[in-house]
This record gives C-alpha cells, structure tokens and sequence, in this order.
C-alpha cells in the first residue's frame, strides 16, 4: 500500500497548483487604461495628448485647404499618387490622406471627451478643472469644425467610447447638428478659459481669445454674418493679440506664440524624441536646385506654390518675400514660411503651424461687415493688413468689389496656411476659380493636370472608403464618389 | 464540465495504478508480433516519452542524427530542409547562421507567430535562435510532431506544431571520442544583372537625348568615367570554418556526453559575420536500482556582426546596402583622390548629375560597428523513480536563460540621406551614433510526470502519463544610447573623441515583463495485439498572457490506428511488410503573441511643446482597449494517414491528409470613430489549411553500392474563412513602403481567399505613338514608350481599381528528394529542394527599372523601347520619360515565379578502409567535400527566390526589398572517431 503514497503525494501537487494571483501578471514599464485619470496632472497630460494629436491632424492638412487649390500643387515625378489626387480634383474614396485625416481627427476627439467626461468626479482644483474642460471643448470644436468641413455629415462622438463594440454604433449626424455642436463648446469654452497664459509651458494651450477667433470663423461659415462681426469685435477689442510689424516675423521659427498668433500646432527643434515639423521638407522641390534649401538631401516636392499665386503679389506687397524660388529641371515657387535655417536634421523644423493668427481674424471681421453692408469697418480691417504689407489703403465703397478685394487679401496674407480652399467654398468660388486655374495651366501637367475639373459634389470630399465598407449601415457615402 | 473529465481521468488512472499492484509478480511479457525491419525498429519521440515507429498512432516525421551529422551545415534547421514533408523551410535570409522560416503544416495565424514549438531535450521554448545554435552533430534525432493529436500534450503552445530535439547521450562502454572539422569558402549565388559602364551610359544617352537636354561631360568623356562594379565593392568571398570536439561513454551506473566547439562563419557580405562557441555536457546515472538521475547543460555564446542591408529607409525605397550597391551609377568611384568616400549628394561635379538619394555603400559598411554578444543557456537535472515496474515518476527543473549585448557604434565619416557632411577629412560629429543595450531573459521551468506502462493482459498493453507543468518567465533589457556631448565623450571604440558640437543628450529605454503558466495534462494509450490502437489525451493551461476571463484552456485529443500488417490476411501478401492506417484529431492552441500582456489596454506617450521658447511637456493616452476575454488561438486538426512497406520495406511510404482549422486571434477592424483604436484584438478569426503530404523512401540498390532514395511532396491549401464583424479583408499591405503612395495596398487578404494575395497594374505593352497615347486609357500622364496598364474594370481610364488579383506567394507545392549512394567507402549526398507555383514582388527592382541617367538599371533596358521602329521587346518602357513614376508603380514587370530547384547539399566523402584506419587507432575517418547551394534553377532575377522581406509574417509575404542574399559554399571537412 505504500506504493499508493506516491500518486496521492503527485496528484496533491496537481490540484494545490499555483493560486490565482500567480497569473496576474502586469506590465513593469507602461501604465495601462485603468490606472490613469485619477488626479490633476493625469487630466493636464491626457490634454497634452490630445494637443500633440493635432500634429497628425494638421499633417497633411496643406493638401486639404491648399494643394485644393490654386496655390499649391505637388511635382508629378515624386510619385505621391495620393497628394496628386487632391491637386487634380481626382480623390478615390481610398485615398489614404482621407483615412488619416478621419482617424486622428477622432483620436484627438476621444481624447477631449475622457478628459471633459472623467474630470467631473474628481476632487481637483475647480478653476483648473473649468480651465481643462474648456481646453477639451475648444479642441473638440476646432476638429468637428475641420471635419464638417471636409466630408460634410460625420458622427457626432462627445463621449468617451469604453468598449470596442461600441464603434459600431455611431451613424453620420446631419452637419447643422454638428455646427450647433460646435459652437455649443466653443461658447463654453470661451467662457471658461483664460485670456492669456503666463506660464510658459501653458503658453499656446486654447484661451477665449482662440475660442471666440474660431466661433468667429464658424459664424462666417454659416453666413451668420451679425453673430461673426460681434464674436470678432470682441476679439479685436480685447486688444491682445496684434499683428507684427514685418510679415515674414511672424513665421519666424524662433518667434513662436508672438502677439500675431492665436493659436497653432507647436513644434520644436533639437528634441529627441523629435518635435520638429515636417513641412520644410515639403515645400522643398524633390531635385538638386541652385541653392540648399534643406538640410539634408532633397525636399519632397508635395507643396510646391503655383505659378498663378507667385505672381499675384504686386511689386511693392512685402508678403511676396515668403515666396522663394529655384530653378532645376523647371522653375520652382516655394513658401519660406516653414523654413528653419538652423534645422539639423530632416523633419525636424521649429516653425509653428499657425491654425488661428490675427490678421485672420482682421479680415473675417472685414468680410462680416461687409456682407451685412457695413463697408467702414471692413474697409479699416482690410486696410490694416494691407498696411503691414506695404500696400496702399483701399478705398472702395461697392460691396461686390470689396467682397472681391477681401478674398484676394486673404489668399495673398494666408497662402500656404491651409485656408485657400476652404475660403473658396465658403464664399461659392470653387468651382468658377478652380475650374478657371484649371483650364489656364493645363499645358503644366505638375501645376493643374492635363484634364481636370471640379463638379459639384466635389466641395466636400469622400468619406473614406474602408470606414464606410466596416459599418455599411451606418456610414454611408457622399454622392459621386 | 471540463474539470469533472478531467478528474474522471485522474481517478481512472489511479485505480488502474492500484490494481495492477496486486498482480505485480505476474510477468508482463507477452508474445508480440514484431517485424524487424530497421525503420519499424526506429524511436520515435512523442511527447514525454518514446515510441517505437510502427506503434505511432500520429504524423510524426522524424530525422536521425546519422543523416545530418555528414552535411556541412553549421545549423540544425539548415540541416533538414528538404528532408521531411510538410515542414517549409523558407531560407528567406542568407546571412551568417540566420534560420529558416519554419511552418508545419501552413500558417494559421494573422497577428500571433506561426512557428512551431521547440522542445529541446523536454525543454520546450519558442526561441528558434535556441535550436538553431545547436551543432548538428550534437544531435541524436529530431522528430516534428505535425498533426494536433501527437502536438497536444503539448497543449496552449503547440498549435503550430512541435520540432523535438534530442542531443546525444552517452552509451555504455569505452570513451569514443569523435573529432570533426570544416572548413569552407562562401559566395552569392549570383549577382544582380545590372548594367555594365558603357551600357548605363548608352541608357543615360537615351535619357538626355529624349528629354532634350544637354549631355554632361561625364557621359561622353571616359576619362571622367570610372568603372564601378558595386556589387564586387560589398560582396566577398567569405572563409568559414568549424570543429566539434566530442567524448562519449559510460560505465554500469554513469554514463556521459561531452562536447564543445567552435564555427566562424564570414558573412559574404563585407563586415558581417558570426562566430560562435559552444559546450554539452549530458550526465546520466543509475543512482539505484530504481533512481536515476542527471543533468544536461547547453551553452553558447556568440558574436554577430550585421549591416542594415534593405529596405527603405525614411522616405526613399533606396537607402539599404543592397539597394545601393546594385542602384549606384557604374561610373563613378567608390573614393575620391584624397581618399574620402565618394558621397554624390556632396561632390559638387556629381551633385547634379546623379541621383543625390543614393550614398555610399562601402562607407556606411565601414563606418557601421554593430555587434550582438549572446549567451544562452540551458541547464536541466532530473530525477526519475521506478515505483513499480511500468511507473516512474519523473521530475526536470530546466533554467533556460539568455543575455545579449548589442553594441553600435556609428563613426563620424558616416555620410547617410539625413546627416550626409561626414567624410573622413571631415568627420561630422552630430553623425555619430552609439548606443548599447543588455537584455536578460530567464525561464524556469518544472516539469513533473508519472507514467506508467503496463501489459495488463495477454493482448492488452497500456501506457498512461499524468503531469504538471510550472512555468515563470522573466525579460528584461535596458538600452543607452550615450551620444556626445562635450562632457560625455564617447566612451567606446572612439576614445579620440573629445570634443563634441551638436550634441544629444543620453537617453535610455527599458523594459521589464513577465509571464507564468502552468499545465495539467494527461495521456492514455492503449493496444490491443499490436493490430488496434487507441490513444486520447487532455491537458489544461493557464497563462497569464491572456485575458483574465480566459486563462485557462483545455485541449483533448484522440487517434486511432489500425496496424494491418499484423492482420493474418495482410501478412498473406508476401510483398506486403508494412501496412497501416491512422486517423487523429485533436485541439492544440498557440500563445505567440506579440506582447506579453495583449488583452490589455495600456498608455501610450506622445511629447508636445508649448511656450515662448519651446518647452516640452509629456502627454499620455489610451493605446487600445482592454480585452479580458481574450484567449488562446486554437487549432481543431484532423488528420488521415498511412504507412505502407513493400518488399521488406524497400519501398515505405507515409502519406497523411489534414484539415487545420484556426480561431485566430485577430486585430479585428472596428471604426476608427471611437478615437482610441483601428482595432481590437480578439479571437475572431478562422484559418484553414488543408494539405496532403508523401514521403516516399526506396532502397533502390542494397548491394555492395548501396542506393536510397527519400522524397517527400507538401500541397498546402490555405483560406481566410472568417474575419472581425463585417470585415471583408485585412487592411492592405504594401509591397515597398516609405513615402506616401509607395506601393501601397499592393498585399491583400480577403476573406475567402488565401493570405498574402498579390495585387497590381497589368502591363500590356508600351504606348507606340501618339495616336495610341491619345485614345488609349491611360493612368494620370502617360506618353509614347511608357507602360499601357490593363483597363480591368473597362471605365477608359487606368485608377488604383484598376490593380487587379496577380498570383499569391504560396507555393502549390514544396518537395525534397535526398539521394544517398553508398560504394565500398565512398558516400554520395545529393539533397535537392525545390518549391512550385508561387508568386514573388521583386520590389527591389523598383529603384532599377527607371532607365534614366540618375542610377544604374537593370539589363532590361537593353530592350527598351527607342521607337516605333525599334520597340525592344514591345513591353519594356523607353529611357528618358517624363513619367517614371507611373512606370515604376507596382505593376506585374515586377513579378515573378517564385518556383526553384536548388541543388541544396552535393556531398562527397571517403571513408578509410577500417584496416587502415584501424591501424592508426581510429575507428573511423572520413573526408569529405561539400558543396551547398551549388545551384538554384529559377526564373527569379533577384538574389534569393526565398527571400522575404517582412520577415516571418504570413499574411505579408512575398516581397523581395533587399535580404542577405544567400550563398554557395565549397567546403573540405573530416569526420574522425576514434
């Protein structure tokens, strides 16, 4: 019987196996979802990552607001098939911008919304808690914005998303939903957030005066011109920011956050990881030309200035001098504004993208006036920003021709910013000016492409194609596409 | 319900341990029928334990240590390739000691590993590095269990499949000492087919004449020329060499196993290389009559020296050693006068003439010091009581335990796309790279069983094995990358380095996981006269890589076989000597996750800089969703085999067919509006692999020239059965990468279809005139010369929808046929490998199919088209478009077959007449002369039809962007024993 001994002792060992928690086994080095959140600093460094998110969202936002247009096209032989798409007016629902654009803009979104939806049940400083709530109504805002604007109807997501499942659940909402939306959390927002900022590692966060610049802009979207021009006043009124004296200062690599900016995606050089911008390379043409323009090797040739806006400016527009050129195997017009010249390495620029600056906010308010008929005030805004130009004041007093004189003031102060193409379709010039550009360079196969055109459905661009093919119920396609 | 069968098991096994104390005294020998042919006579290792061949109820393959030790190889998985069906051994790599790719039975899995689980010497572990390090003539035998019911007693971690490894013990009897030694001389196969000076310069010719510019100096003035062959400037003939020293024996109660080595592999590739050492020890004793005991120590340590060879890098596919060296214009020197690197992007006559993407190989080769230092260890003592006869309990604790260094150190006349000032007459400080990092991984792992083995009757013969399994794994690296800074000069192989601008502060990274497991698992085999046999087993796992809702899985099996040959009416036929048939299913799971927490959400951080001067702040985010559900992937094989003899088995074959089903774990897609993730692991998926296999050995002449032959043939179906809600496809994969619409979604899985389909623009010639560019469809700009794309979807234009279905990467068979001949002492090896039907991106060609004046081509554009007079060969575009970049987009002028024979091992040896030998006091001595890889017959251009450069993923293969090509290898190497 003793032999019996042994099993009984072996299967002793089987069934007292190791216990429960021996298996619980966590990561030593990464914070994991349920740990976080619970105090002060975790809400400050969730916003910090939704703030860094709007790195991906402005990435490639040149080519919605620019290579659109007739400011910017992409030199052909780089190969960057789907930067062409855009420069021709061609965009094929798979397009891999669309999806970039979609995917980081919600990613910015659920950030803001943990942040706003978990910060009530904590105890915290209460000021500080108004301030993080605004800051995460005011970024949430700024990309609904982007996304209306760009594929018209999207899902409204304002909260955080707690299980995977869920996804599927959201259904495009109608794009007057998402505006009031909008500028719901905007007039929270500028409620709730400071001015200024003192500390510098708070300076460049969402203030009220960014808040109010931006629900300016919505207003003018929405032809709510009385609502804009009072939203502008007031920012003109708070007498905080200003324009700078030089132009080309403002884009300066080591100005950044001067009194002209309201608000822009920060970047830095010399960091590690780096926290440079991309966008010097960009601009730069995609061959050895007469002269280095980037650190290192070559540009990429995707954000090339037509030849139609380098030759807008008159003589005397200070403005042309953030427009450089080159000769290589064909004359190059590029934009200065994202050039670092003590850059050391590529992508790694100190140059801000400016989303919000003042001269901006200037001619919004001068083309809210001036649609309500109101030519004083708007003649005075514009001619501000003709005069750090160094151009002479206009003087026309007919609204149509004041309408015209505003928007080239605007394509000639913001080109290159991400603006042109959505001011086109703002103010229903799309098609006319596009498909004008159009015709006059299609010898320039790089410039506008030999045939292309714009029809109507294309002022909004399509949902991307994989999104739509994962929730085929939900998300439905924009017409034509 | 699972526990309840699982105790019923427990109990069942314990009376049955009970009763048979009562008749112990009985002698349990009985008659058994035995056919004594040398292969029945074979063992075979099955899970915890052996069996003799003719008793396998399951697929298991096996390889003897006599049929490798003779091959010249330097690696065990080397060693095999070729010799076993369904086992693909895709050598996709042929740098120093680099491994096969191995794959049982097909892959199964999308996002986990699809290797197979190695147990070596009952130490099992994924760690192919581990098996690979093993001289192959330590190695008494390796046996690959291929179907569930053999792998599953190796549950949660054998779902693709399991390769045994056995090293060699030592037998009783006098020490033998054996002594064997190689050494070779290596070269690539073949170069790349580019265009020699004077070609390139006809092309570059070509090129300003069609573009209507004017011809540089360079091109007509050969003075100014300086022919480069740049293949010749990275490329050598490499030595290796390696020696194995052993000693073998045993008294009656010990017995040992002793050997050590040494290899030194030279890459063929300039500054690569691998040097290795290694040590055994294996120690048995008979402590008494019933305890045994021993221990069994692996060591290795080894030094790599690599190159980053392929591949695109940041936003030019051109930017890896290969890549440059086959794309670099022939004309131009790898030095200036003065002894500095030619950098084109930095010579100012070349500047704009050449392409400024393209550096100097030769100067990343030598500026580049990269070594990786491993140890790796694997110790193991056991303890084995017989109880009874037929019941012995066994205990192993093994510690397996590897620590690796890497160094880099990059000097400052380093010149590269993103920091190209560096030169040796100016070396650029801000260039230099070093950084260097530890990483410790250590696994201890108890295994305990009891088995027990026992006639219970006449006819009726049982084995039963009970065990527990306890595993904790620990991994851990630290990583600092010292750059300069004027106070930290850097501290290794740079001591003149003392004053730095530009400088980076340290950084570091680090991390530290952890993982446990732990097993119960069962067998029950039973047979009845040696004509019936049953075997079931059950086994459950815990591990903490999964979901806690989910840790535990339990995974049964059950096989059958029917030995015929036994049957009176099957030994009538005379000609008949083996006959058998079998049928298993069974249930294994895989664990090889990328992570060793995956169902967890986790944080991730991101930087961003806010202020009036630029201050960083840190942010933080969720990274995923948490999955507590989360389980193991797991495979349902079911399985039908054969084994047939003929003429004392003369003839043997085995055949098998297979279902392989896997519930996959899968990174399903979900919309991406959640904000936090694209998608989310779970175990949605469904892979299946159907297949057949046949291995065919004959003994074709046994006289005094003795004649084998093995062949063996894998057909290997595999199909995406299912995906997450909705998902009709992965998302696409790309055949290139780098810049935004580089070859993008050019690799595609769809639902219903087998993994890795390859999509791409059809060439159907090249536009001829102008009437043809203007009513033709065209993609974008397009004029004459250039490339006519096929139309597929007949809309009149040529769009991405246009890239239709071109072939898959998986072969439709794969085969190996070893042919040994024996005569008087001369031994012939003939092993030949080949895989059929596949499809490959040479995406590599891409940088070489331009045909412009900037970089070399390859000598396809000798039959470019120059007019419409002299088309070349009608589909091979002109030199000098304007459109390159349609013509270069991923189109089928790069695809290719797949398919090769490869001459894999051509052996010769001698072996000295014993009276000779005997004479000198040698057992036996034997030279030889080897050849491997002496030639491959394939259609592919590149290097390595094998090669991929995605590595060991399943559902991204295919794609050839620059690997270590492979090489040929001469070799002269002496066996002695004595």
């Amino acid at each position: 019987m003793k032999y019996l001994l042994y099993p009984v002792l072996f299967s002793c060992l089987l069934l007292g196996s190791c216990g429960k928690g021996f298996f619980d086994q966590y990561p030593g080095d990464v914070l994991s979802n349920a740990n976080f959140y619970t105090q002060s600093g975790d809400f400050e460094q969730g916003l910090n990552a939704a703030y860094a998110n709007l790195r991906n969202n402005y990435r490639w936002w040149y080519v919605f607001g620019d290579m659109t247009s007739d400011d910017v096209y992409n030199w052909k032989r780089n190969n960057s098939s789907t930067i062409i798409q855009f420069n021709e007016s061609n965009i094929s629902s798979d397009n891999s911008l669309l999806n970039d654009l979609w995917n980081s803009s919600y990613a910015t979104i659920a950030r803001c919304n943990i942040v706003a939806g978990r910060i009530g049940n904590i105890t915290m400083d209460e000021t500080l808690k108004q301030r993080y709530t605004g800051e995460a109504k005011f970024l949430r805002a700024l990309i609904y914005f982007n996304l209306v604007r760009v594929f018209g109807d999207v899902p409204l997501v304002l909260t955080e998303v707690t299980a995977a499942q869920q996804s599927f659940g959201f259904a495009r909402e109608a794009s007057d939903k998402v505006y009031a939306q909008i500028v719901q959390d905007l007039k929270d927002a500028a409620a709730t957030l400071p001015d200024v900022y003192t500390k510098n590692n708070d300076i460049g966060r969402a203030t009220s005066i960014a808040a109010k610049s931006l629900l300016g802009k919505v207003y003018l979207t929405r032809k709510q011109y009385p609502e804009a021009a009072a939203i502008l006043q007031e920012v003109i009124g708070s007498g905080i920011p200003a324009l700078l004296p030089t132009y080309t200062d403002v884009f300066s690599p080591d100005n950044p956050n001067n009194k002209e900016i309201i608000f822009a995606v920060q970047y830095g050089r010399g960091f590690d990881p780096q926290q440079g911008s991309p966008f010097g390379n960009d601009v730069a043409p995609n061959e050895p030309v007469n002269k280095i323009v980037v650190a290192a090797g070559n540009g990429q040739g995707t954000f090339l200035v037509t030849d139609d806006l380098a030759q807008a400016f008159t003589t005397a527009d200070t403005r042309k001098q953030a427009i450089d050129s080159a000769t290589g195997t064909r004359k190059y017009y590029f934009t200065n504004k994202y050039f670092d010249p003590a850059i050391t390495k590529a992508n790694d620029a100190a140059n801000d993208w400016i989303v919000l600056r003042y001269a901006d906010v200037l001619l919004m308010a001068a083309e809210a006036y001036n649609e309500q008929g109101q030519v004083t005030p708007a003649l005075t805004y514009m001619n501000e920003v003709r005069h750090r130009a160094a151009l002479t004041a206009s003087a026309t007093t007919d609204k149509g021709t004041l309408r015209t004189e505003i928007a080239q003031e605007r394509r000639l102060e913001l080109n290159c910013e991400g603006h042109r193409w959505f001011d086109l379709v703002r103010t229903g010039q799309a098609k006319t000016v596009m498909n004008a550009f159009f015709e006059k360079y299609k010898a320039d196969d790089d410039q506008a492409g030999k045939s292309s055109t714009i029809q109507d459905n294309e002022l909004i661009f399509p949902i991307p194609g994989f999104q739509v093919n994962l929730n085929p119920e939900k998300i439905k396609q924009n017409p034509g596409y | 319900m699972k526990v309840l069968v699982l105790l019923q098991f427990l109990l069942f096994t314990f009376v049955y341990i009970a009763q048979a104390q009562t008749d112990t005294n009985r002698n349990v020998a009985s008659p058994r029928m035995t056919i004594d042919t040398q292969a029945l006579g074979e063992v075979v290792v099955v899970g915890y334990g052996t069996r003799q061949k003719k008793d396998l109820t399951t697929a298991i393959s096996s390889v003897k240590g006599a049929e490798i030790n003779n091959l010249p190889t330097m690696s065990a998985a080397q060693a095999i390739v070729g010799k076993v069906p369904g086992i693909s051994l895709q050598q996709g790599s042929g740098g120093p000691g680099a491994a096969p790719i191995i794959r049982i039975r097909g892959s199964g899995s999308i996002t986990s590993g699809n290797s197979p689980l190695y147990v070596i010497d009952g130490y099992p572990t994924s760690d192919g590095d581990l098996f690979n390090s093993i001289s192959p003539s330590d190695i008494e035998s390796i046996d690959i269990l291929k179907d569930a019911a053999a792998a599953a007693i190796y549950g949660s971690r054998a779902g693709n499949g399991v390769i045994v490894v056995s090293t060699r013990k030592g037998k009783a009897g006098p020490a033998k000492f054996t002594f064997d030694a190689t050494l070779g001389q290596n070269q690539v196969t073949k170069k790349y087919d580019v265009l020699s000076p004077q070609q390139f310069v006809d092309v570059a010719k070509d090129w300003y004449a069609n573009q209507h510019q004017a011809l540089p100096a360079i091109f007509t003035d050969p003075g100014l020329q300086t022919p480069t062959d740049w293949q010749d400037a990275i490329f050598r003939k490499a030595l290796y060499s390696n020696y194995q020293l052993s000693a073998s024996g045993g008294a009656d109660k010990v017995n040992y196993a002793i050997s050590g080595g040494y290899t030194k592999e030279e890459g063929v590739i300039k500054r690569t290389g691998l040097e290795r050492y290694n040590f055994r020890l294996n120690l048995n004793a008979n402590v008494s009559k019933r305890l045994k005991a021993g221990a069994n120590v692996l060591a290795f340590y080894s030094v790599r020296q690599d190159q980053p060879l392929g591949g695109p890098n940041n936003q030019s596919d051109i930017a890896g050693i290969l890549g440059e060296a086959i794309s670099l214009v022939p004309i131009v020197p790898v030095y200036r006068p003065n002894g500095d690197y030619m950098i084109i992007p930095r010579d100012s006559n070349l500047v704009k003439i050449f392409n400024t993407q393209i550096y100097n190989p030769v100067n990343k080769i030598d500026a580049n010091n990269e070594y990786t230092k491993s140890v790796r260890l694997l110790g193991s003592a056991f303890l084995e009581y017989e109880v009874i006869k037929g019941l012995k309990l066994r205990s192993t604790l093994n510690i397996g335990a590897t620590n690796e260094r890497y160094e880099q150190y990059v000097a400052p006349f380093i010149s590269f796309r993103s920091n190209d000032a560096g030169n040796i007459s100016t070396p650029n400080l801000s260039a230099i790279r070093a950084s260097r990092s530890n990483s410790s991984y250590t696994n201890i792992y108890w295994s305990n069983t009891a088995s027990y083995d026992v006639d219970l009757a006449a006819d009726h013969h049982l084995n039963a094995l009970l065990g527990y399994d306890v595993a904790r794994q620990s991994d851990y690296g630290i990583r600092l990358d010292p750059r300069t800074d004027k106070d930290n000069p850097v501290a290794f192989d740079n001591p003149n380095i003392t004053n730095v601008q530009g400088a980076v502060l340290n950084q570091g990274a680090s991390f530290n996981t952890g993982y446990t497991f732990d097993a119960v698992f069962s067998r029950l085999e039973y047979s009845y006269r040696n004509k019936y046999y049953v075997t079931g087993s059950l086994r459950r796992d815990r591990s903490s890589l999964f979901g806690p809702e989910n840790r535990a899985g339990v995974f049964p099996s059950v096989s059958l076989a029917w030995r015929l040959a036994n049957e009176s009416f099957i030994q009538a036929l005379p000609f008949v000597s083996d006959l058998k048939i079998r049928a298993s299913y069974g249930e294994t799971g895989n664990d090889q996750l990328s992570s060793y927490y995956p169902w967890l959400g986790t944080m991730s951080r991101t930087d961003y800089v806010f202020g009036e001067t630029d201050a960083r702040v840190r942010g933080y985010y969720p990274g995923g969703f948490t999955n507590a559900g989360l389980k193991w992937e797991k495979n349902r094989q079911l399985d039908f085999g054969l084994n047939l003899g003929l003429f004392q088995d003369r003839v043997y074959l085995t055949a098998d067919i297979y279902e392989r089903n896997s519930n996959a774990i899968l990174s399903a897609a979900i919309p991406s509006v959640n904000g936090i993730a694209q998608s989310y692991i779970d175990n949605v998926g469904n892979i299946r692999n159907r297949g057949l296999e046949l291995a065919l050995d004959t003994r074709n002449l046994t006289g005094e020239l003795q004649w084998n032959t093995s062949f063996n043939i894998s057909f290997n179906k595999n199909q995406i059965v299912r995906l997450g809600p909705n998902q009709t496809q992965l998302a696409n994969l790309s055949a290139g990468g780098g810049y935004p619409g580089d070859w993008l979604n050019v690799i595609r899985n769809y639902l219903g279809r087998p993994m890795g389909d390859i999509y791409m623009y059809k060439v159907i010639g090249v536009f001829k005139d102008e009437r043809e560019v203007n009513t033709l469809p065209k993609l974008g700009t397009q004029g004459i010369g250039d490339l006519r794309f096929q139309d597929t979807n007949g809309d009149q234009r040529i769009t991405p929808d246009d890239m239709t279905y071109v072939g898959n990467y998986q072969p439709n068979f794969i085969y190996g046929i070893t042919n040994t001949l024996n005569y008087k002492g001369f031994d012939l090896n003939v092993v030949l490998q080949g895989s059929q039907g596949g499809k490959m991106v040479n995406a590599f060609e891409r940088m070489l199919t331009s045909f412009r004046q900037l970089d070399n081509s390859t000598t396809a554009a000798l039959h470019r088209f120059r007019s419409v007079d002299d088309p070349g060969d009608g589909k091979t575009p002109i030199a000098g478009s304007s459109n390159v970049g349609t013509n270069i987009n991923p189109n089928t002028r790069y695809l290719y077959s797949s398919s090769f024979l490869r001459v894999r091992t051509l052996a010769l040896g001698y072996r000295l007449p014993s009276a000779l030998s005997r004479q000198l006091h040698i057992e036996k001595a034997r030279v030889f002369i080897a050849a491997q890889n002496l030639f491959t017959f394939t259609k592919y251009p590149g290097f390595n039809p094998e090669a991929n450069f995605y590595g060991d993923s399943a559902v991204q293969n295919g794609v050839d962007l620059g690997t270590y090509p492979i090489s040929r290898s001469i070799s002269l190497g002496l066996n002695l024993s004595f």
